[in-house]
């Protein structure tokens, strides 16, 4: 099947210390896409680049298939955009709207605008019509951007930093949420977190920004079941390095922690060797600050 | 643009209330203190509401936009830049020509509590006080088309200052060219002076409507290219 987002070789300078470096990402239909990185590593400005925000010095962004960057046609990125919901970290609607107010604002934009949908979800939500934005706390500003961008029967769901700040209950909701929105095979969801025990909950692949490079791009299950953390010794970390491909080690004081990408095959190599199942977060820590050999 | 318009729209509607409250306490204020002056004077407080509201309402929006990031929440909308900007325009056009007509209607309703200074209720006053009130509106639309392609280039704050430095380089330009040596100035008062003429009234007020629609087309034109080269 088509995919839904596509980068191809995005390349941008933003910065004389920031530059996106052939970026390459595709957004399966079906499927939750973590995108995940450090602070500055290029998450909020790939999204940009890939909603035609910013200019690129080279490569290509297809939404749906066709051609949708800053140098698209209008009425091509007119068409496209109606198919994507948007949810950023800040609640980005004029502050002394009213949640009411805030429907008049965006509905316009969406042909396909359900105002039954979009009154139900705030019912959902809790949402109170009356409510102005800046009155909102953080999870509830989040609740309204994702009534928002589910009300007018987007295909692309496409969240940046959307979970960060919120409390636990907040963040179970919403990733209930996305896990309904792609249960039909059909819808995706983008979402760029840098916490990463939501993406062990929710996400079908898992991709790594780090400087403005893609450092990987899994599926999910390859991370949180297959991966492995090894915790050894000196001795038992350098020879664990030499034998496995891929190992990647961060030294602590009386201990090493290797990264082996298959837990079961290094367990059966090296069955003195105690290895836990990798989480994402592990992942991410060794595959951006471990040593490979 | 249409739905671009409608949704700029639904922004405006919620600065109603504010500005329409400034703008009837400075009406007031000018209308007290200056009716006894005779109709010339009546016309003070449309004319000060009327030159006020599109800057008033351009700094506004231009506020708005740069609150809690909706500039960029907006153009991932199904709108294309040239259809943002010329809703923004559209918009501070149909705000300021409501708020205008609002103010010349109040203006002309209040005119019978003035009749004991000597201000009578004839048409030629509804007329004086509808033209002032519409060169004022269309003198303040022209500084700002000047003043807006810097909004969609450098945003709210920076444009804030740079068109404050702008206004005040146009107020020397509009004072020399208004100085009793000058020519200009001379033809104007010549034609439009202490008794003017309706008809001449008429055509300066057009004249002055067609260049501040020419002057927002090429506002209009530059804005919508310096604003697709921005990163949002």
């Amino acid at each position: 099947m088509q995919n839904l987002l596509e980068l191809k070789g995005i390349s941008r300078r933003v910065s004389d210390r920031f530059s996106l470096r052939d970026v390459t990402l595709a957004v399966e239909p079906g499927q939750i896409v973590g995108f995940v990185g450090a602070n500055g590593a290029g998450k909020t400005t790939t999204i940009r680049a890939a909603l035609g925000l910013i200019k690129l010095d080279a490569g290509e962004v297809h939404l749906f298939g066709q051609h949708c960057g800053a140098d698209a046609p209008d009425e091509a990125q007119r068409c496209l955009h109606t198919r994507v919901g948007l949810v950023l970290d800040t609640c980005p609607f004029p502050s002394t709207l009213k949640v009411t107010e805030v429907e008049a604002l965006v509905s316009p934009a969406y042909p396909a605008w359900s105002h039954g949908t979009f009154a139900d979800l705030l019912s959902q939500f809790g949402l109170d019509p009356k409510a102005k934005v800046k009155d909102l706390s953080r999870g509830m500003g989040m609740k309204l951007q994702l009534a928002c961008a589910l009300s007018h029967q987007a295909k692309l769901l496409v969240l940046d930093e959307a979970t960060a700040g919120l409390d636990p209950m907040a963040r179970e909701e919403l990733l209930d949420e996305l896990l309904a929105f792609v249960a039909d095979g059909q819808h995706s969801v983008l979402l760029s977190s840098h916490i990463t025990s939501d993406l062990d909950r929710a996400a079908d692949r898992v991709i790594c920004i780090d400087n403005g490079s893609i450092i990987f791009d899994l599926p999910r299950e390859d991370i949180t079941d297959r991966a492995g953390i090894a915790h050894c010794t000196q001795a038992q970390a350098a020879e664990l390095m030499a034998c496995v491909e891929g190992a990647r080690a961060v030294h602590h004081a009386y201990s090493v922690d290797v990264l082996v990408p298959n837990r079961c095959e290094t367990l059966e190599a090296f069955p003195e060797i105690p290895c836990d199942r990798a989480t994402i977060d592990d992942y991410l820590r060794l595959m951006l600050k471990g040593a490979s050999k | 643009m249409k739905r671009a318009f409608m949704s700029e729209l639904a922004i405006a509607r919620s600065l109603i209330p504010s500005i329409a409250g400034v703008g009837l306490f400075i009406f007031v204020v000018l209308t007290l203190a200056n009716a006894s002056d005779g109709d010339s004077g009546m016309s003070a407080g449309a004319c000060a509401v009327s030159a006020m509201s599109p800057i008033i309402v351009m700094n506004s929006l231009a506020g708005f936009d740069n609150q809690n990031g909706w500039e960029r929440y907006r153009a991932t909308l199904p709108f294309s830049r040239k259809d943002i900007i010329c809703a923004r325009y559209l918009s501070v056009i149909v705000f300021s020509a409501v708020m205008a007509c609002a103010a010349t209607l109040l203006s002309i309703v209040a005119i019978p509590l003035f009749n004991g200074t000597g201000i009578p209720s004839t048409g030629q006053t509804v007329f004086e006080i509808a033209i002032a009130s519409a060169a004022s509106m269309l003198i303040s639309l022209m500084m700002v088309f000047l003043a807006q392609p810097l909004f969609f280039r450098f945003g709210h704050m920076e444009a804030l200052r740079l068109s404050v430095g702008l206004f005040a380089l146009l107020w020397c330009l509009a004072i020399a060219a208004l100085s009793s040596s000058n020519p200009i100035s001379n033809w104007l008062m010549s034609i439009a002076g202490a008794n003017p003429d309706p008809t001449v009234l008429g055509c300066l007020c057009a004249g002055t409507a067609v260049l501040a629609l020419a002057l927002c087309a090429i506002s209009c034109a530059v804005s919508t290219k310096v604003y697709r080269v921005r990163d949002l």
